[in-house]
């Protein structure tokens, strides 16, 4: 097949003429339309990387938490102000900065369940490496390079990408974000566009402090490069980009007090991570060589020392400030390499780039790019043809075509991780607790399947906790880390708390039913390959 | 003009940020207010409820039943737990337990028993501390940003039991407005003692007994309040909290939980501080107890230490040490005599019971009795509430007509025992401690047990 070609003449070719010569028809589409063939490949990787998270298994934690609070508020119309799901949590300050991903969560759950969250979670994995690569394309010109960052982000972050949560909608916005502010151009509807971003962003998680670093990293290093160069401060009250940063952090700063705590959220973001029961979350330690994205932001890291030393490229004040401050922050707390991995990508990028272009000694591209509505065409195919086969995209042809049943059944068929403790849920707690005499007391459940229990389990069994840590008063939490791990005390904490019935999972403890057939005051109740359940003999 | 343009941009943004951060200020909740400040300053900011009363509320008793002990029983056990006690080291536990007993009014014909004023000078001015235990020790009392801190746990010279001193005081009077003397504060009341109180208790802390307490008595009719780290509480929520987990937890055998719940249940009376649910949550609890009391009562008439086994308790008698079964009866004839009749035993039980104890109690010397304080003021003030009426008040009266005659010469006629006491086996200095302080104390690495066989007992000798 011959391409479709607009900005030359049409090349003249040997044809049989009972053939129509498509070399001879104009393309009609306005310029907006046309796109160039790598562009199209782009958007080939961008759908292959939508398939391909939409198809990974929902994962057990976070994500069933965050419904079950969305579910909470829109039943209930309001936001709480005391924790409302954890009966040991009664009365604990809440402070939701997610609430807004919540309620659109649990919005689109209702509309498509299972799939539904498998779409959302895809497309944002799919956007944020979509902008990336976009940026870098646009400021290299090729597409390699434009793959490698892409690889690289995906490869560094791939554990933060794996827990379905409103932090990757946080991501979503901050390589928005990072990408607008990386643009070759100024755009005046930046300063609707990024106070609108920011104040969504505010109600729909706390990552927007990252969000605001990222301004103000850009004006700061904006003006120290203005200094460096020019040696006046009066430059900087001249210079168009420090005065637009500037007020754009300001306005952004503004629009993230449009939430409903006001300033009060902040000093929750602010203030978040000083919960001492975070301290035992793995997510939550320092970044370490011996965890995966450790190592993988080792060898990215590498790349940008190898790469600094032989890149042509001058290096911003602002890609130190911002590769230093997130790369700092990872050491502090592993969590923040999601933020340090998009920008450590596109630069690496970039400077391999110029690195790459010395080497071959090539010269930028003169020529514009050539583009057609046929690229336009087929990449719209190729987006259309992900989303259809992806499971939302099934759930859409059902409802559709007034299956409903059929829908119903596909939504919720999407795979769940393996410790997502569904059968325990179907088979052995919906029936008990739906009894006429449902057990008593407090059940305790590993933290790790806490939020899938409280989503989908029965409403009357009251749960010790959630992965929701920081609202769980720190006494439950030790009483809570003493029996998970089978301390000396772990069966009389379970007493003091009236503890009749434990959910352990059979993945990561294993060695639970030699303490529980060891005490004698347990019955194995339930078991499947997910969890065990044990229930007091003599309830409390 | 492109300069005056750039001019307005800024000035109208920077009213739009001042405009919107002021509304933002403005709209904050007291509590926010104090989160945000807390962040900036770093430094803990705590506006606590406001206490509506001068005095604390107090729970009256509900019978005057001389088949449970007579005029005469009563001087005798009275007599026994007088505070006489050494000046030097003086343990807050046991001046705390005497005070609860005797009152801020209490006073005494005989020379060296403390008064009602001494001992709570004792607590509250940390000069008297000083004076008892030298400089070497740690104040009692600490002054806080937040309030006056009782020093708690282990420690040598410290209270035992969170918010005991606290409590204690609550029991015997001591107004809202009482000088408090702590280092480096010479001008605090007892209202920065509550406050610090409202501050630092944690719901789910080991012992929530006598917090629950403390608050119940100075609170109402105010039912919510908020912790230092921002948690609504409500007595519902301090309640449930006294309910939770197996009876066996909680201090003193778990009969300080029922002791609690019940001063809620008669204060909720007055007060309602309680929802319906909760109510009558705690109602059946205690209902429950007293069914399990009704099987547990041994034929002499002392209900044991591990009663919350239920009959089986009689059958199985637990491998414990004889003065654990004086702590379950004492503590249970106490909370039995400020609640309703619907919630008692037999009546006969009762009197079985006290008739155990008041012969236990008469059979021991006043020395003997000394060392095991404690425990054994709760069986004055237990069998005082049977009698309608209050150690202080009764003593006073009985010493109108029985003067003291120095040593050696008045004796308060005891009713001979009539069956054989049980002669403590244990350390005579140990205090009760319930396996929950043990656990919370290890769990605090406060210190560690000091013997396998001990895990469960406790005993320091400095803890009393």
């Amino acid at each position: 097949m011959e391409t479709v070609v607009t900005d030359s003449e049409p090349v003249q070719t040997e044809h049989d003429p009972s053939v129509a010569d498509v070399t001879l028809l104009e393309d009609k589409f306005p310029e907006w339309f046309q796109l160039r063939a790598s562009t199209t490949g782009f958007v080939f990787v961008l759908s292959l990387t939508f398939v391909f998270f939409n198809l990974l298994p929902l994962s057990h934690t976070d994500l069933w938490g965050h419904l079950s609070y969305g579910r909470q508020i829109v039943s209930e119309r309001a936001i709480p102000q005391t924790e409302p799901l954890m009966p040991l949590s009664e009365g604990v300050p809440f402070i939701d900065g997610a609430w807004l991903t919540q309620v659109l969560g649990y919005g689109a759950w209702t509309v498509g369940g299972r799939a539904a969250m498998a779409f959302l979670f895809a497309l944002s994995v799919t956007l944020s490496s979509g902008f990336i690569m976009m940026r870098v394309r646009q400021k290299t010109g090729s597409g390699l390079f434009a793959l490698l960052a892409f690889g690289l982000l995906l490869w560094v972050d791939w554990k933060q990408l794996m827990i379905v949560r409103p932090q990757v909608a946080g991501l979503v916005m901050f390589c928005g974000l990072f990408s607008f502010l990386t643009s070759k151009k100024w755009h005046g509807s930046l300063w609707v566009g990024v106070p609108v971003l920011f104040a969504l962003w505010a109600n729909m998680h706390g990552s927007f402090m990252v969000g605001l670093g990222l301004l103000g990293a850009f004006t700061i290093g904006r003006a120290v490069d203005l200094l460096r160069r020019t040696g006046k401060v009066k430059m900087l009250l001249r210079d168009r980009w420090v005065f637009r940063y500037l007020l754009l952090t300001e306005l952004a700063a503004v629009a993230t007090l449009v939430n409903p705590y006001g300033l009060a959220l902040h000093a929750e973001v602010l203030s978040f991570g000083q919960n001492a029961n975070l301290a035992d979350i793995i997510e939550w330690k320092p970044l370490s060589i011996r965890m995966f994205q450790g190592q993988a932001a080792a060898a990215v890291a590498l790349m940008l020392i190898v790469f600094y030393r032989f890149s042509p490229r001058r290096v911003s004040t602002t890609e130190l400030i911002l590769l230093a401050g997130l790369g700092v922050g990872a050491l502090w707390t592993s969590r923040m390499i999601l933020w340090w991995a998009p920008v450590a990508a596109y630069f690496v990028a970039l400077h391999g780039h110029s690195i790459y272009r010395r080497w071959r000694q090539a010269e930028p591209a003169t020529e514009p790019p050539r583009t057609a509505s046929l690229w336009t065409v087929v990449s719209l195919g190729i987006a259309f043809l992900a989303f259809e086969i992806s499971h939302m995209g099934n759930v859409t042809v059902d409802l559709a075509t007034g299956k409903t049943e059929k829908a119903r059944d596909r939504m919720n068929k999407v795979a769940v991780s393996d410790m997502t403790p569904v059968l325990v849920v179907d088979k052995y707690l919906n029936k008990v607790y739906g009894g006429k005499n449902p057990p008593t007391g407090l059940v305790f459940n590993t933290y790790e399947m806490g939020d899938y229990l409280t989503f989908a389990g029965p409403r009357n069994m009251k749960l010790f906790l959630n992965s929701h840590a920081h609202l769980v008063p720190t006494d439950v939490w030790k009483a809570y880390m003493g029996i998970s791990e089978f301390g000396r005390d772990w069966e009389s904490e379970l007493a003091r708390y009236g503890v009749n019935m434990v959910i352990m999972d059979n993945i990561t403890r294993k060695s639970s039913q030699t303490f529980f057939y060891e005490s004698g005051k347990w019955n194995l109740d339930y078991q499947d390959a997910t969890v065990t359940v044990y229930v007091r003999k003599i309830p409390i | 003009m492109k300069l005056a343009g750039k001019f307005v941009g800024f000035v109208l943004v920077q009213v739009i940020v001042i405009g919107v951060l002021a509304a933002s200020v403005a709209t904050l909740s007291p509590r926010q207010t104090e989160r945000v400040a807390e962040v900036v300053s770093a430094r803990p900011k705590f506006t606590p409820v406001q206490i509506e009363r001068k005095t604390p509320l107090e729970v009256k008793p509900l019978y005057d039943d001389p088949e449970v002990v007579s005029d005469e029983e009563l001087a005798a056990v009275l007599f026994r737990v007088q505070p006489k006690f050494s000046a030097k080291n003086l343990k807050p536990n046991f001046v705390e337990h005497a005070l609860r007993t005797w009152r801020v009014s209490a006073t005494f014909q005989e020379p060296g028993v403390m008064s009602g004023e001494e001992m709570r000078d004792f607590l509250l001015n940390y000069a008297r501390f000083a004076m008892s235990w030298g400089p070497e020790i740690d104040s009692l009392l600490e002054s806080r940003e937040t309030g006056i801190y009782v020093r708690w746990g282990r420690d040598t010279g410290a209270s035992v039991h969170h918010d005991h001193t606290l409590a204690c005081l609550t029991e015997a009077g001591v107004p809202l407005d009482n000088p408090v003397q702590a280092p480096g504060r010479q001008n605090a009341t007892l209202k920065n003692m509550v406050e610090q109180a409202l501050y630092d208790f944690r719901l789910d802390e080991r012992e929530t007994e006598w917090s629950a307490m403390a608050f119940g008595l100075w609170l109402p009719p105010v039912t919510t309040w908020t912790n230092g780290e921002g948690r609504e509480l409500n007595f519902d929520l301090i309640a449930k909290r006294q309910l939770r987990g197996h009876r066996q937890f909680g201090v003193c055998g778990g009969t300080h939980r029922v002791y609690s719940l019940m001063m809620l249940l008669r204060i909720n009376e007055k007060f309602p501080i309680l929802t319906e649910p909760v109510r009558a949550e705690v109602y059946a609890h205690l209902e429950g107890v007293r069914d399990t009391l009704k099987v547990t009562q041994f034929p002499d008439g002392h209900w044991p230490y591990n009663w919350p086994d239920g009959a089986d308790a009689v059958e199985h008698p637990g491998d414990h040490e004889s003065y654990r079964d004086v702590i379950a009866t004492g503590h249970h004839l106490e909370w039995l005599a400020i609640a309703p009749e619907d919630l008692h035993p037999p009546r006969e039980m009762i009197r079985k019971a006290a008739r155990w104890i008041i012969d236990d109690t008469t059979a021991k010397s006043r020395e003997k009795i000394q060392e095991s304080f404690t425990f054994y003021s709760h069986v004055g003030n237990a069998l005082a509430l049977w009698r309608n009426t209050s150690p202080p008040e009764f003593w006073h009266e009985w010493e109108k007509k029985h003067p003291y005659e120095g040593k050696g010469k008045k004796k308060p006629a005891p009713e001979k025992p009539t069956t054989p006491v049980n002669e403590p086996e244990k350390n005579p200095t140990e205090i009760e401690v319930s396996p929950e302080s043990e656990a919370a104390a290890e769990a605090e690495g406060k210190k560690p047990a000091a013997t396998p066989e001990a895990e469960n007992e406790k005993p320091t000798d400095d803890s009393q």
